[in-house]
């Protein structure tokens, strides 16, 4: 090989993007990192890459960003659930998605490996859901970040033709090392502390972060164009996560499952409040009600051909453990 | 500040192989920290982690040590950037090293009292000065041991009055310093308390000194690490363990007549005796 292969990571100063720039460096990438101006870069700033601040929904930003490589991971998103943010987050996981695929067209990159989310795809109520599940039943239910993501991989779709292979990668829940943000973090926390009065009702697929990282490497390497793959992982209860979570600690997780009905209204009194208080609220009914249902996801396909790796859920709870105590977030 | 939580959090204790120190260590085991030892003899280290391990709370606790002296200032340096990394951050840092070879001024060499006074002060010199860079941002706890030697001066203690009341003068100067990062420092006053130290002191102990230190109890090491722990908890900026101690201290502030006249009494009955 001649040359070392080089990429553009968007989003690249998040939770997924964090570990997947540390994930190609290992590889022998060459790495330019994309994030909005005043994100995080803490973590990935020591590294020998090129870090490049922009705004996926400007044009020019991005147009910039794609110049001279070969492959683009485009990560950057919005995973807000606040109704607030409704507007912007459209303009982000739409828009911005658009503005990446026409800029790799333009620029004759060779790949572009997109990263969706398992939710763009629907749940099945059933059991497992996989690449192939036909029911969007997020549709109409106010679920703005996953009605957003689904567009925008519909519309990245149609450039995986004339030269421009387009990957699309489905992860589900991540937990593990670089989650700065604390979106899980806070949950450690509050678990540890006995702050959490019950457990959600629903079920969630969970990856190890970096596994999801490696696979995007894969997917880039040896997916197949116009391919997506469900890299989600153990489908468990949120009170077995939340058991795994306390166990870390040597707490009980509470033991009460709200009834589903309780937590929506739950999520709809957090709403008001959070009218009131003008913070985005903890929980509302949109989430509360993503939360009651089992979102199990099928990875098979991601572990055949892109060695997606499944890991055990104590395995990258303590992972995440470790990397929050090493950081002193605890 | 928030009442701390010892779940979870990265404690630095140095003198962490014996006495205090490691009880210390074994109480916040079986209270959810991860523990990082340091002290100079490795066998006593080993010793010290395998017993802190048997206390863990949960699973994903850390348990480790590293050899140092703490009077070396680059040695210092060096083993604590290291033990960020290898480890990780502190959070909470227990200085616990320390040392007293009580004699008579007179007889008290050069050597010791430089000895002294690299343990026991510069010894908490070194070990701030290195974990500060790392604790600066998050904030979190530095506790300092004194000793009731540190505010009152007794018989025999010439050379570890010097060091331990320097003690609680640079505490008392760091609380205030670093308070603006959120870095709680204490100073921790401890009685004769029965450790392998208290052994060796009592080899060389002038017969005033014994009895001096006869009138008082003598502290368990458990005891004192428990003291150490609810101060922490409630933000104390000096922890004095024990009634006895607490007396002194209130006593020494208040009526300092009344703490020399009982040493005086301790001391005279001594000499009369010999």
């Amino acid at each position: 090989m001649k040359g070392r292969k080089k990429c553009l990571v968007t989003g690249a100063t998040g939770f997924l993007g964090t570990n997947l720039v540390h994930a190609l460096l290992r590889d022998g990438w060459e790495v330019r990192a994309f994030g909005l101006e005043g994100s995080e870069t803490r973590y990935i700033r020591e590294l020998p890459i090129e870090i490049v601040t922009g705004d996926v929904t400007r044009e020019s930003d991005v147009d910039r960003a794609v110049q001279g490589v070969e492959v683009v991971f485009h990560l950057a998103g919005d995973t807000s659930w606040w109704r607030r943010n409704f507007e912007r987050q459209r303009r982000i996981n739409v828009d911005g998605v658009v503005n990446v695929a026409n800029a790799c067209r333009s620029h004759g990159v060779r790949r572009l490996v997109h990263t969706s989310t398992v939710d763009a795809l629907g749940y099945n109520p059933g059991g497992l859901a996989d690449e192939k599940w036909l029911d969007y039943n997020y549709g109409g239910t106010g679920y703005n970040y996953a009605d957003t993501k689904r567009e925008g991989e519909r519309l990245v779709r149609e450039f995986n033709k004339d030269g421009l292979e387009v990957v699309v990668v489905y992860p589900g829940s991540m937990i593990g090392p670089y989650d700065f943000t604390l979106q899980y973090g806070r949950l450690f926390f509050d678990l540890r502390d006995g702050k959490v009065p019950g457990c959600p009702p629903g079920g969630v697929s969970f990856g190890h972060v970096a596994a999801v990282a490696r696979a995007h490497i894969s997917a880039a390497t040896s997916g197949r164009p116009g391919e997506g793959y469900v890299c989600a992982g153990v489908n468990v209860t949120y009170k077995e996560l939340f058991q795994s979570i306390a166990g870390c600690f040597g707490r009980p997780a509470p033991k009460l499952v709200f009834p589903r009905p309780v937590f929506v209204a739950y999520g709809y009194a957090m709403q008001a409040l959070s009218a009131l208080t003008g913070q985005a609220p903890e929980v509302d009914p949109g989430m509360a009600r993503y939360m009651s249902v089992n979102a199990y996801y099928d990875s098979s396909k991601a572990v055949s051909e892109l060695g997606y790796e499944v890991v055990g859920l104590n395995s990258m709870i303590g992972d995440a453990y470790e990397w929050y105590r090493r950081n002193g977030f605890f | 500040m928030a009442r701390p939580t010892f779940n979870g959090k990265n404690v630095y204790i140095f003198g962490g192989s014996s006495g205090i120190g490691l009880e210390t260590a074994k109480l916040l085991a079986q209270r959810g920290s991860n523990l990082i030892l340091f002290a100079r003899n490795r066998d006593r280290l080993e010793r010290a982690v395998e017993e802190v391990s048997g206390q863990r709370l949960a699973r994903s606790q850390t348990f480790t040590s590293r050899v140092l002296d703490v009077s070396d200032r680059d040695a210092v340096d060096a083993v604590v950037k290291e033990a960020v990394t290898g480890f990780g951050v502190p959070q909470i840092v227990v200085n616990a090293a320390g040392r007293a070879i009580p004699r008579h001024f007179e007889e008290i060499t050069q050597q010791q009292f430089d000895e002294t006074m690299k343990i026991n002060l510069y010894g908490v010199w070194n070990t701030v000065s290195a974990v500060l860079p790392f604790m600066k941002e998050r904030g979190g706890t530095i506790v300092n041991t004194s000793s009731v030697g540190g505010f009152v001066g007794v018989f025999g203690y010439a050379d570890y009055a010097a060091s331990k009341f320097a003690v609680i003068g640079l505490s008392e100067v760091l609380r205030a310093e670093l308070k603006k990062y959120g870095i709680n420092v204490a100073v921790l006053c401890p009685p004769d308390t029965d450790t392998p130290g208290f052994e060796v002191e009592n080899l060389t102990k002038p017969a005033e000194t014994m009895m001096i230190s006869e009138g008082a109890g003598l502290m368990l090491p458990v005891e004192v690490a428990r003291a150490l722990l609810s101060g922490i908890e409630c933000g104390d900026p000096v922890i004095v363990p024990g009634f006895e101690g607490r007396l002194t201290w209130f006593m020494k502030r208040h009526v300092p007549a009344l703490v020399d006249f009982v040493m005086e009494r301790g001391i005279r009955k001594a000499q009369r005796k010999a």
